[in-house]
């Protein structure tokens, strides 16, 4: 079941200019699905289409399995979101703000101090929203999010401009919500240390094409076919061998590093290298991060 | 879209707070009785008289609405108009009241609603000021008694709710405009570019076609320095026309704008 599905979804802000072009979202419910992109790759167009503040141009959308278009009013009243700056009334108290909200999504008064206490604002008083720091911002955008209760929420940069401790707290916050609720959570961000600690599945777009899609498992299949280092006494000797394996190298002083290496093929290079009594004091399967894997991503596109 | 509307209404009243929007109403509509009652409380000033003339309370009026329905609240309604939609604007707001489950017209009435309330109270407030002009020298001055003439509620209700609905049309396209652009220089440059042309055409047979005029004709009829007469249509009409006209097409531009945030 998904929580999200478009097809086909393109967008022009120019005539001819795709800011968006085919994407095939599929958020499965339950998860926590990283959006991941560099600034302008679409992300932040790809929501508001999602949210109706952009008129869909081609494609569908269905959200919680109702299409966005026959009942835009009721998807939204089943999302949380917040898109890009948090959106805040600053010449208003916290309280106020979610006062404002809660009368909105008609939902018990009893939940404004809970969703304060859950993002750590319980304490801010009559100070104005105007006045907050931007991590106190981003978590009253968030509070005001989890203010109804929603099965899916849809986050642009929640973590921006919050300290490390911050981001800790938000992504536990998140990881609860979608542990202990069931909540759905789309989540846009171009910090790829946090999509890759929170994620269950990964979406990854660029200039307006979405160029990975699926579930983290995936993407580590995807890492693990990347490259092999190993540390030998006869590096030059050692390269003739890949070579004569059709295996791409790259040496560096006592290191080899096997690109693109699969593990039989690895198996098979290290029994040659044992035949030609070439010593092999560690060989390790290179932890690529996700950004290696984004930035080969984006440089095969390009 | 009815049964949301109370609570939107209660909401977007809430977001006033704090907004100058209420003072000003409420200094505008004090400026020209607290300049007539400073004129009377000076020693000079023969109150015994003016206090005993048959026509205190129209005379009053008269004074009190003469600026104020020619220049201050045109000046007040583009003004407030533009610091109520400056909210969201300035907040970057729109696009999480947009992607709320309340439906555009809901937001587009509850806005107007709230808007025609704060214009209200200036009505309110400007007819409290008049009656304190009135009885203040009284109060200031022990010798000075109360005006002779009883207050006549009606006409100053009757007046009231003449000038509002003559009004509208500059309400509604202040509103419409307001809403539309996000830089309020925009909306106050086209409301103040119609506002001097409506003035300055006043004694033109066909001025009512020009929407801003509607308010200064009918304060200038009711003091009787115009007539209906020498207007080929009834103002009237052309102000109901303009009002549906600015209220239909500004909310189908609120609703249908392509960006909402």
């Amino acid at each position: 079941m998904l929580a999200i599905e478009t097809q086909h979804l393109s967008h022009r802000f120019a005539r001819d200019v795709y800011a968006l072009e085919n994407i095939n979202l599929a958020v499965p419910r339950g998860s926590i699905y990283g959006f991941l992109g560099p600034n302008g790759a679409g992300k932040t167009t790809t929501l508001r289409l999602l949210l109706g503040l952009l008129p869909t141009q081609t494609g569908t959308i269905h959200v919680l399995g109702e299409s966005m278009t026959r009942n835009r009013a009721g998807i939204l009243d089943r999302i949380g979101s917040s898109i890009e700056t948090p959106s805040l009334y600053g010449h208003l108290t916290a309280v106020e703000n979610l006062r404002f909200w809660q009368k909105i999504y008609r939902c018990e008064p009893r939940r404004i101090p809970e969703v304060l206490e859950i993002v750590g604002l319980g304490d801010t008083g009559k100070k104005l929203a105007g006045a907050f720091s931007l991590g106190m911002r981003q978590r009253l955008a968030i509070a005001i999010t989890l203010l109804h209760d929603p099965p899916l929420l849809i986050l642009d940069e929640p973590t921006n401009g919050l300290d490390p401790h911050g981001i800790i707290e938000i992504r536990d916050l998140l990881l609860r919500l979608n542990r202990d609720h069931g909540t759905t959570i789309l989540l846009s961000s171009h910090l790829l240390s946090e999509i890759e600690r929170i994620t269950t599945h990964l979406g990854i777009i660029h200039r307006g094409k979405l160029l990975f899609q699926g579930d983290v498992s995936e993407l580590n299949t995807l890492k693990g076919q990347q490259s092999v280092a190993m540390r030998t006494n006869r590096v030059g000797d050692a390269q003739a061998i890949a070579r004569r394996l059709n295996l791409e190298t790259i040496a560096e002083d006592r290191a080899l590093n096997l690109k693109n290496c699969a593990d039989a093929q690895t198996a098979a290079f290290l029994r040659e290298l044992a035949l030609a009594h070439i010593d092999v004091y560690e060989v390790r399967r290179e932890r690529l991060d996700l950004e290696t894997v984004f930035l080969d991503l984006v440089g095969a596109q390009a | 879209m009815i049964s949301q509307l109370p609570s939107v209404i209660a909401v977007e009243w809430l977001k006033r707070k704090r907004c100058p929007a209420l003072w000003l109403v409420l200094l505008a509509a004090c400026f020209v009785p607290a300049i007539v009652l400073a004129a009377r409380l000076r020693p000079s000033t023969p109150l015994a008289a003016i206090h005993a003339s048959t026509k205190y309370w129209q005379s009053l009026w008269n004074t009190s609405w003469e600026a104020t329905a020619i220049l201050i609240l045109p000046l007040v309604i583009m003004l407030v108009a533009s610091l109520l939609a400056q909210i969201e604007f300035r907040n970057n707001t729109w696009k999480q009241l947009n992607a709320s489950p309340v439906p555009a017209a809901t937001v587009w009435l509850a806005k107007l609603i709230v808007f025609l309330a704060v214009i209200l109270l200036f009505f309110i407030a400007i007819n409290a000021a008049i009656v304190g002009v009135a009885f203040m020298p009284s109060v200031v001055y022990s010798n000075v008694a109360f005006p002779s003439a009883p207050l006549p509620w009606q006409m100053f209700f009757e007046h009231s709710v003449n000038y509002m609905f003559s009004a509208l049309p500059i309400v509604l396209l202040q509103f419409s405009l307001s809403l539309l652009f996000r830089n309020f220089v925009v909306s106050i440059a086209i409301g103040g570019a119609i506002w001097i042309l409506s003035i300055g055409a006043l004694s033109w047979e066909h001025v009512y076609l020009l929407p801003y005029s509607h308010l200064p004709l009918d304060y200038l009829i009711g003091a009787g320095s115009m007539s209906k007469r020498q207007f080929p249509m009834e103002i009237g009409v052309a102000t109901y026309a303009y009002a549906a006209i600015f209220a239909t097409v500004g909310f189908l531009a609120f609703k249908y704008r392509s960006d909402r945030g």
